[in-house]
This record gives structure tokens, sequence and C-alpha cells, in this order.
């Protein structure tokens, strides 16, 4: 009866990003260890996740790529100590919180550090680990 | 942005209320709680199945992920209907059934409308695991490894900064759910007896601020509830008519990461980018409106507090307390058994726990058995005739609101 589709086999291995047809420069720039967001041409809002169409104005504007500083700060964090399922087991515990990059848009993303030393406002740089799943994550700075 | 008719609040009522549960001696799968569910109501409500013209449903069962499973439910019926859909606003489908059902009978496309939801993730799958995959971005969180209380934990820490609230404060939210859950013989929770403060800081972090007293939990095994809506002339001619007397909803986003990242939006959440203000103050206004009714004429109330403190960002989202000031509320004291302002008086969903998506419609059973006078656990001490039954899906995401009464108004 359960049908777990594609997300049956995540308890086995660290799950991909299920990559957006907006986003596959974003993840193309992660291979290469770079940050990339989109900026409108119209209302220069930064956008994220990525669109074809900016919808923060009512221009109808194709974002541009930019390249991110990766610099922000702790907007939020949540220390996780029981992990979605067997994989993250040995992980645990990680950080994991919403980042305010200071081109002024938010990642929800690992942050590296020990649990006893994140708080709200601290300074953060992104980092790209050497993992089986390329991701981008945070380091306390 | 257009405002619904304020004469919507005095077209419909629930005529029939039915409810169903399962637990690991008494296993039962979604379609059969829905099927129990479903007779009670209409027995309840004194009709035919035939007098059925529309069955709604909440999103799939997470115990039975079939898509159309309004259809494979209407079948089970052997029900031939004009019109079914599933609302699919994740928990909070149930509340707004009602509201949809109000406005097919104002429209009078209907007699009679059937709204119904069944889960019993508990007894059949790994909610943890799933719950995540489910609701987490697939491409922008999940890969990360956060689970549910994760994604939820970051409005906890907001929450925490903005108010200067505690993690103890955190611990009195669960232990005033308890105080409730301990009477109710479905509870989830009901066996660990009654708590105190320093039990809950004792217990684990699942992710932090959140500890496990401070996250409902995944049970009772299954529930279901059914209610028919039909129109208050109608309604007239019904044993015990609970009255609609106004609802409303809205939906902001899917996923954590777009909802931060909105900067604008015509359904008022406050200064953006931020996350301590939900649509819920939206779908309670609009409910408020259409009720011509204020807060402080709510007699009861059922909430969709998954969380110590979602609990008490929507106590202030629906008008009872001010933004920030929901612990002052709390330990008032008006919100436990025998206060004047009785809330999740079946141990809200940290309390009852979450069978799956059928917790919004056992906070509805639940409001409409207070309202009635016939609580499974324990009554409310004010022989409350007006209610609100609030019910949030997803990851802060959709919100419905029902006001509910005795009298017609
Ligand atoms: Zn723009």
């Amino acid at each position: 009866m359960l049908e777990q589709g594609e997300f049956a086999n995540f308890k086995e291995s660290y799950p991909q990003p299920r990559v957006t047809q907006d986003a596959l420069p974003y993840w193309e720039a992660v291979r290469n260890k770079k940050l990339l967001f989109q900026r409108c041409p119209a209302c220069s809002g930064a956008i994220f996740p990525p669109r074809s169409i900016c919808p923060m104005c009512d221009a109808g504007a194709k974002p541009a790529w930019e390249q991110s500083k990766g610099a922000g700060s702790i907007y939020s964090f949540s220390v996780v100590h029981r992990p979605p399922s067997a994989i993250w087991k040995s992980h645990a515990p990680y950080t994991i919180g919403l980042v305010r990059l200071d081109e002024d848009y938010f990642l929800f993303a690992e942050i590296e550090g020990k649990p006893e030393d994140m708080a709200v406002d601290k300074r953060v740089q992104v980092n790209f680990p050497d993992r089986e799943v390329p991701l981008p994550t945070f380091r306390l700075v | 942005m257009k405002k619904p008719d304020r004469s919507l609040g005095r077209v419909a009522a629930i005529v029939g209320m039915g409810d169903a549960y399962a637990d690991e001696q008494n296993v039962k799968d979604p379609l059969q709680l829905a099927n129990e569910a479903t007779w009670g109501a209409i027995r309840d409500a004194g009709i035919k199945k035939d007098d059925i013209d529309i069955l709604l449903t909440g999103r799939a069962p997470w115990a039975d992920r079939r898509p159309q499973w309004n259809n494979i439910f209407a079948s089970y019926l052997q029900l031939p209907v004009r019109m079914t859909t599933e609302l699919t606003f994740h928990g909070a489908g149930v509340n707004a059934m009602i509201g949809q059902a109000a406005l097919a009978v104002a429209a009078g496309v209907a007699d009679y409308v059937l709204c119904v939801q069944a889960d019993a993730v508990q007894l059949f799958i790994d909610a943890t695991a799933v719950g995540a995959a489910t609701d987490a971005c697939p491409q922008f969180e999940f890969p990360y490894g956060p689970t549910i209380p994760t994604i939820y934990a970051q409005l906890a820490c907001r929450y925490m900064h903005e108010f200067d609230v505690t993690e103890e404060d955190f611990a009195e939210v669960a232990v005033q759910r308890q105080e409730w859950a301990v009477h109710h013989p479905k509870a989830a929770k009901r066996k660990h007896g009654l708590i105190t403060v320093e039990d809950v800081m004792k217990s684990p972090y699942i992710s932090s601020p959140l500890r496990r007293w401070m996250c409902a939990v995944w049970g009772p095994g299954g529930t279901a509830g059914a209610f028919i809506v039909t129109s208050v002339e109608r309604a007239a001619r019904a044993k015990n008519p609970i009255y609609i007397h106004g609802f409303g909803t809205c939906t902001t986003h899917e996923y954590l990461c777009e909802r931060i990242n909105l900067r604008k939006s015509r359904i008022p959440l406050g200064p953006l980018p931020a996350l301590t203000t939900t649509g819920a103050a939206y779908a309670a206004k609009e409910a408020y409106e259409m009720a011509d009714m204020q807060p402080q004429d709510m007699q009861l109330a059922a909430l969709a507090g998954n969380f110590s403190h979602t609990v008490l960002v929507q106590l202030e989202d629906l008008g009872f307390a001010p933004k920030g000031k929901a612990m002052d509320l709390m330990r008032s004291g008006r919100m436990r058994p025998g206060g004047d302002f009785p809330v999740d008086t079946n141990g809200g969903w940290m309390g009852f726990g979450q069978p799956g998506i059928s917790v919004a419609a056992d906070s509805l059973v639940e409001t409409i058995r207070q309202l009635r006078g016939n609580p499974l656990g324990l009554k409310a001490g004010n022989n409350p005739k007006v209610a609100m039954a609030y019910s949030a899906g997803g990851m802060l995401a959709c919100h419905s609101a029902v006001i509910l009464g005795t009298e017609k108004s």
C-alpha cells in the first residue's frame, strides 16, 4: 500500500538534490566550488531559489546569474540530534540553519562547527567540503 | 484582495460528525477509518448515503499515498457523486473543506457535502524518514539531512531570539497540553501521565531547541473524522447542528527556503523577511470578519500546535495574544482545565498526537464534541457555545480557520 516513490532510497545513501532546470547553473558552479545566485535586472532583487522569470516585481524580467562572496550571518539554526534516517546517524549532531548572505538572500544549509558555538547573527563563510554529494555548507568565521 | 461575502457565515451547518480510531491492538487502514467515520457521520446527520452530492477529502493519507485517494474512497463507498476532489492543504485540508462545502451549499450545487480525512501513519510507515523527505525542499533542503522538527526549529530559534522566550517557556506549553491529554482515552501521550517543566527539560533534544516533550508524537495509531455540511434550512431539521459562522484560508509557500526569501506578500505577514508571523493571522481575520466576531468572542479553541513554539505563534496570529506575548496568556492559566478559555482540550497536536494528516480532523472532531457537550476526554468547564478550530499544514505554509457555534446567527 505504501508508495514512497522517489523517497525510497535515501535511507541507504545520501540523497541527491532533485535538480530543477532553473538551477542547473547553480549546481554546475557548486561542483566548481562556487556559489551562484540570481538578480533581477529590473528590480535588482536577489532571487533564490532560482527562477526563469523574476517573481519579485512585475517586469517579467529574466534573472541574471551572479557569483556570491559566500559571506553571511546566521539567521536561525537548529542542531539535529535525531536525524531523518540511518545514513545520517554517524554525522549527528550537525547544525542546519538559515544563513543570510551579504547579497541579501537566504540559504538553508549545514553550518559546520561545534553546536555550542552556534548563535544567531554569528558570521559564516561558504565552504565546499569533499563529500559524496557536493553541497555548499557554511563555516563559522 | 477580494473579501468573501460576509453572508457566507450564515448559510451552512455541520449536521453530521463521525470519528474513528485505530491502534496496534485494533489495526485499521485509512480507508477503513474513513469508512467508519463516514457511516458515523451519515447516521448522525440522519441522511442516506445517496443524499451526498459532493465528496471532499484532504490530500492522500501518508499511510496510503495513492493519487486520487478521494476517488478511491468514493468508489469504496460505491458513491457516484457530482463532484469530488482532494484539498491539498497539507494537514489543514479538513478545515478548508468545511469552507469549500459551505460555498457549494451557498451556491446551491449541493444539498449535502461529505468532508473526510483519515490517516494511520504509526501503523504503516516510518514517519520520521518519510516526513522529512516529503516536507523539505528536495533540492535545497533535504540533501542536508533535516527532519520536520529541524525545519520548524528555525522558527523556534527566531521566536526565542526576537521575543526573549526560553526553553523553559516551551516546556510550560508541553505541561499544559499534557494536562488535557491525560484525560483523553485516545491521546497518544495519555499513558505518560502528568509532567513537569523539569521532565520536559530533561528530555533529549530532537532538533534544538526542541526537546522530545516539545514535539508532537506520531500517534495515536490511526484516526479519521467525517463531517456532513448542509444548508442552515436543512440543519433546522437536524438533531444537533453546529453552525458555520465563518471560515478563512490562505497559503503562503511550500518550502521554508521559499518562505524566508519572500520579500513582499499581499497576505500580511509583518515586515519581511521574517518567520514569526504566519498566514494564520489572515485566515483567522477572514473568519472573524465573516462571523462578525472578535477573538475575545471565542469560548474555546483548537490549535495546530505540533511543537511548543507553534502553539505560541498561533495564539498570537489568531488574535488571542499580542505578538511575542503568548506566554503571558499561557501562564494566566485561562487555557488549562477549569479555565475560562479552554484551548486544545484533547491535548492538542502535542498531547493527543499526530496520527498523520488526519490530525486536523481530530481537532475539528474535538471542537464539535465540546460544543455538543460530549467530548471523549475532559469536558470544557465553561459550556462553550462558540469556538475556533484552526489548522496548519506544511512547513508554516497552509492555514485554515473555522468558527463554529451551537446557535444560528
Ligand atoms: Zn524583479
